[in-house]
């Protein structure tokens, strides 16, 4: 869908060496375009309503894989866990969640730079303006950077592809503080050594976009959390950490007590375990091997979402 | 038809699985009953993990 059938609810250019904090409400599409020929977007992301609930890397790299694309969501830390925004429109595909955002002790302990541009300064600088803190900048979702795993299961970055003109569109699913920032790397290949200026824009949903893509505003899980399900509600307002005298740990499923569960199995069967023994990846005990084999069986018949599980192996 | 016994542990949230298993029906009444269903299903549907692996015997 063009821009043109969406109402523009704001516009801003970022240029090099900044970035942007900015509210999209629930509904809203926050719209980021390449003005230049490819230039990384690093990103961030809060509650608009309790900054405590941020942009998690890691549960949206669990659930999307390592490369979220069109169609993908950006989801919220624990214990909150929830989806922040779906990737409605992505012109390219080559986003990463395994780089952290770059920083100034980066460029000073690989390059000898004082003074960089890094993504954790301009993010910090971004959120200022909202009150927050450089402690509250986090692992950042990197649009258009171009992220390979090598032979030897190292992360490489690739030389960006995205052209002027290329977009990702981002639909909120509630109030969210949207920070994204003009990548500070020009001395790797993520933005091809050159940094370049990002247009974004927050939008509104055409009744079509909600029906399509926005998620209901309740929460679906009991564990998805909020500050009303935790034993301490406020926010820690010192930096000292001091010890709780009446502390008394309450662990939510403790002790962890184990049962014997007897299988029967006829030779026929038992000759079953002893091919998975030789297969190696199954345990080295028979009831190892049973139990790796029936909970693989489980998750490939009963678990939702990712499956991330190669029996055997 | 000769039978062994085979000892699975699981622990009180895994149990909790197979109480659903066994309220859903179809594989077994008992913990037991179930586990040998599940993993005769898995080797049923992967026969390629039961071949002897290319270097076996290398």
């Amino acid at each position: 869908m063009s821009v043109a059938e969406r109402e523009v609810l704001y516009e801003h250019v970022m240029e090099p060496g900044s970035g942007k904090a900015v509210p999209v409400l629930r509904g809203q599409i926050l719209r980021i375009e390449q003005i230049g020929n490819g230039q990384c977007a690093d990103f961030n992301a809060f509650n608009l309503h309790d900054y405590k609930e941020y942009f998690h890397t890691g549960r949206t790299r669990h659930l999307h894989g390592l490369f979220p694309a069109e169609g993908d969501m950006l989801w919220s830390a624990p214990p909150r866990e929830r989806p922040m925004f779906t990737i409605i429109r992505d012109t390219v595909g080559t986003n990463d969640v395994q780089y952290p955002r770059c920083t100034g002790f980066l460029y000073e302990y690989q390059y000898g730079f004082v003074q960089h541009t890094n993504c954790h300064d301009i993010l910090a600088e971004a959120i200022r303006e909202y009150g927050l803190t450089p402690d509250d900048v986090h692992d950042s979702f990197n649009f258009w950077m171009h992220v390979g795993v090598d032979p030897d299961e190292k992360l490489y970055i690739k030389r960006m592809l995205a052209q002027p003109g290329d977009y990702v569109e981002l639909l909120a699913h509630f109030d969210i503080l949207a920070v994204p920032n003009v990548c500070g790397a020009d001395i790797f290949s993520t933005s091809n050594f050159e940094l370049k200026p990002l247009k974004i824009q927050v939008l509104a949903a055409t009744d079509d976009d909600r029906d399509r893509w926005l998620q209901p505003e309740e929460r679906q899980y009991r564990n998805q959390r909020t500050p009303a399900d935790f034993k301490l509600k406020e926010i820690k307002a010192t930096r000292e950490l001091e010890r709780d005298a009446s502390y008394t740990p309450e662990w939510p499923v403790y002790p962890i007590v184990k049962q014997p569960v007897e299988v029967a199995l006829s030779d026929d069967e038992l000759e079953l375990v002893e091919a998975l023994r030789r297969n190696g990846g199954f345990g080295q005990s028979d009831g190892e091997i049973v139990r790796h084999a029936f909970f693989s069986w489980w998750i490939e018949h009963y678990m939702r979402g990712p499956k991330q599980h190669h029996a055997g192996e | 038809m000769a039978e062994r016994t085979v000892v699975v542990e699981v622990n009180q949230q895994q149990a909790q699985m197979l109480d659903r298993l066994i309220s859903e029906g179809g594989l077994g009444e008992t913990y037991g009953e179930v586990v040998r269903s599940g993993f005769l299903r898995f080797c049923r549907e992967h026969p390629e993990l039961l071949r002897p692996t290319d270097d076996a015997g290398a």
